[in-house]
């Protein structure tokens, strides 16, 4: 027999029975529509805390650490407990790594102070990092990233760290910047021509070891460095890894320490290895693979990932609960599939008979069978993808069905989308689910198929009707 | 020349023997049957109830597996087919008329006498043009388009042997075609069945039992408990009585029945 013929048989043979054949394609596409719309739930309960993960972290950074704590020599882990330079070097020598640089925060037993004109800024926090690597991290708002010379400092600040360039001589007045960040507004920002001025940067120290009483007189000891402002990073309450501080190149502070070196380490500032390191992948993709080339190092990590995997799997135990339950639904169509296809094979036992008298192969019968099962599957898995997708579109546009939804959903944490959609349908769900309903109905056809295939030609001729 | 030909037998049955077990009983439908049919022949398998003319036609027709003995047909054992390879045989050298029609209730006269070259793949246009040459033969040229249920047992039947016939088949199996028909009917449907067999040189085997038909057959093979126990050739066979052609078609009575 031609394909077509078999094709336009089969068709012809479920059409015949229109009620019987609608029912059994309405039980999938209930069934595809369980499946779908669950699934979409999970999908857009992933995409919605996707979103809200990237709007506060960068997920292709991944902050790196020396190897602390337990003893490895059993399993035989390799440990590194220094970072140093050229443990740098080999970073970025890994495979999907587009920058790495240490981030030295400078810390005192003295203190700073960065000042230009009238104003002073007493609580500046110095972090050292490589300029072009940062370049590649970080986003200014204005100005520029460091050009590369060590000859002065060059800082960046964000208008956070900004705020506390103050007047001395002025009342102390405490500026909530996180409420005004929050609604949007402008920081009230001191009249400083910012990527102009000249600054200047003393480190003090104030040394009380040879104090003797009464007075207690410390032996003050003042470093002073010209400085100026390149460039201006935008205030992200979120940004913790930047935003508070006054960004400088730590190749200027390679530098001034190599200059003073006693002088700092009297103070208790060492460099001689890195406590804190970042590292940017070229894409989210890599960020696992580069982690898998820092376990084989000896490195320990972080990754906001780790908390993205976190969630997914959290998600999919839901998802794959709720798909179960679709699953479910989606089982009991087959099963009626297999009941509608077993019936239909009794009731036209003698008219399959008289196909086989008349010559017709058994594979094709067989395959016509096949057939019918497959259009049952074909049809009532696209009408139940037409239906998930007005149902989705319920869900993420009419207000009191999503109502109902967050009632259900009220205490399940994950599923809180904060006003993004609740249901998303990927191609890749719909048509993979599709598939799967064809296969599915083509399998509950293959038992009666082959019953059907079997059944004796001899039926036929019996003359009793 | 014919004469050359019809030596070859195109049936030759060697102690065909049937049994089936019902529970511990053991009943012999057909006890070592010996047959020769020749090609062209209207033969007539004749017996009572129970004798075992319809085993014996199954087996012919290859719907039914010998328990001993031998089947050739058209130079092939049909003992030894599978299932398969049965269908194939069937759709190439075997046409079958049935008792009740067995026609397909959904489809047209023309979509049912299409359906065997359907299933040997001829493609739509070639199978309509042939089923529409096949029923214009059998007298139902105005009726193509009708259904089973629009029509009378004669006309079902006249669709039923251009279905058989329309493969071109070397042998045609007949398992009481007239039985489900009035007697005025029944000698039109044997009319038309034996004119065109002979016209197309098909060998015909008819089950029946009818004594009466006997007369009109070439050979006539009486069967009784599983044994032949007359095979004789008719010289001279009866003509069918009744004064109509066959290709005629006088049993137009739908329009009554509805």
């Amino acid at each position: 027999m031609k394909w077509i013929d078999i094709l336009s048989q089969s068709l012809q043979n479920l059409l015949r029975r229109k009620l019987r054949s609608l029912l059994t394609m309405l039980g999938v596409v209930i069934g595809t529509a369980a499946i779908v719309v669950t699934m979409s739930l999970g999908a857009g309960a992933e995409k919605a805390q996707m979103e809200a993960l990237e709007s506060t972290t960068n997920l292709k950074l991944v902050q790196v650490y020396p190897f602390y704590g337990y003893d490895t020599s059993a399993t035989g882990q390799r440990r590194v407990t220094k970072i140093t330079d050229s443990v740098i070097r080999d970073i970025r020598a890994m495979d999907g790594v587009s920058a790495v640089t240490p981030m030295v925060n400078v810390w005192f037993g003295g203190s700073f102070a960065l000042s230009t004109g009238k104003y002073e800024n007493s609580y500046a926090q110095l972090l050292a990092v490589y300029p072009e690597d940062f370049a590649k991290i970080k986003k200014l708002k204005s100005g520029r990233y460091f050009s590369g010379s060590t000859d002065r400092m060059e800082f960046i600040m964000s208008e956070i760290a900004m705020l506390d360039f103050r007047d001395p001589k002025k009342e102390y007045e405490w500026v909530d910047y996180y409420s005004i960040l929050d609604a949007g507004g402008e920081l009230p920002l001191p009249d400083i021509n910012w990527l102009g001025a000249n600054y200047k940067l003393i480190l003090r120290w104030e040394d009380y070891s040879q104090a003797e009483p009464p007075n207690y007189e410390p032996e003050i000891t003042e470093k002073e460095f010209k400085a100026r402002m390149v460039g201006v990073m935008p205030a992200d309450l979120n940004d913790w890894q930047f935003s508070y501080y006054t960004v400088c190149n730590l190749n200027w502070l390679k530098k001034i320490y190599k200059e003073n070196k006693s002088w700092f380490k009297e103070m208790g500032f060492e460099m001689e290895s890195y406590d804190n390191v970042y590292v940017l992948a070229d894409t989210v993709e890599d960020v696992e693979e580069i982690i898998d080339q820092l376990n084989d190092y000896g490195l320990q990590y972080s990754s906001p990932l780790e908390m993205v995997a976190i969630m997914k799997e959290q998600i999919a135990t839901v998802q794959s609960f709720l798909g179960f339950i679709g699953a479910i639904s989606m089982l009991v169509a087959a099963l009626s599939i297999a009941n509608t296809m077993m019936m239909s094979i009794y009731e036209r036992t003698r008219e399959i008979g008289v196909m086989k008298v008349l010559g017709c192969r058994l594979s094709n019968i067989r395959m016509m069978f096949l057939m019918e099962a497959a259009y049952i599957g074909v049809f009532g898995g696209g009408l139940g993808l037409i239906a998930s997708y007005s149902l989705s579109y319920a869900l993420n546009n009419v207000q009191w069905i999503q109502e109902i939804v967050a009632s259900f959903m009220s205490g399940s944490a994950i599923f809180e989308t904060g006003g993004s959609s609740t249901s998303v349908i990927s191609p890749q769900l719909a048509l993979g689910t599709w598939a799967g309903v064809v296969a599915v109905s083509v399998l509950s056809g293959l038992y009666p198929a082959y019953r059907a295939m079997r059944l004796s030609s001899l039926a036929a001729i019996r003359n009793a009707d | 020349m014919e004469e050359a030909a019809a030596r070859e037998p195109v049936i030759t049955l060697k102690n065909l023997t049937k049994i089936y077990t019902i529970g511990s009983e053991k009943l012999r439908a057909l006890d070592g049957v010996d047959l020769e049919i020749y090609p062209g022949e209207f033969a007539c398998i004749i017996g009572r109830s129970g004798s075992g003319k319809s085993t014996l036609l199954n087996m012919m027709a290859g719907l039914e597996k010998p328990s001993k003995g031998s089947i050739r047909i058209a130079g092939k054992q049909l003992e030894r087919m599978s299932e398969a390879q049965l269908v194939q045989f069937r759709l190439n050298n075997v046409g079958f008329v049935f008792q009740s029609f067995n026609l397909f209730a959904m489809h047209t006269a023309l979509d049912n006498v299409a359906m065997p070259l359907m299933y040997k793949g001829v493609g739509k246009m070639t199978r309509t043009s042939r089923a529409r040459k096949m029923l214009t033969a059998v007298g139902l040229k105005t009726h193509m388009n009708h259904k089973p249920t629009q029509m009378s047992g004669g006309q079902q039947q006249r669709v039923g042997i251009a279905r058989a016939l329309v493969t071109q088949p070397k042998i045609l199996f007949a398992d009481e075609p007239t039985g489900n028909l009035d007697f005025n009917t029944s000698r039109e449907i044997l009319r038309l069945i034996r004119d065109i067999c002979h016209e197309r040189n098909t060998t015909l085997i008819m089950v029946t039992h009818d004594p009466e038909m006997a007369q009109y057959a070439d050979r006539v093979v009486r069967l009784l408990d599983g044994h032949v126990i007359e095979n004789t050739v008719n010289e001279h066979p009866a003509e069918i009585p009744g004064g109509v052609q066959a290709a005629q078609d006088d049993t137009v009575r739908d329009e009554d029945e509805e």
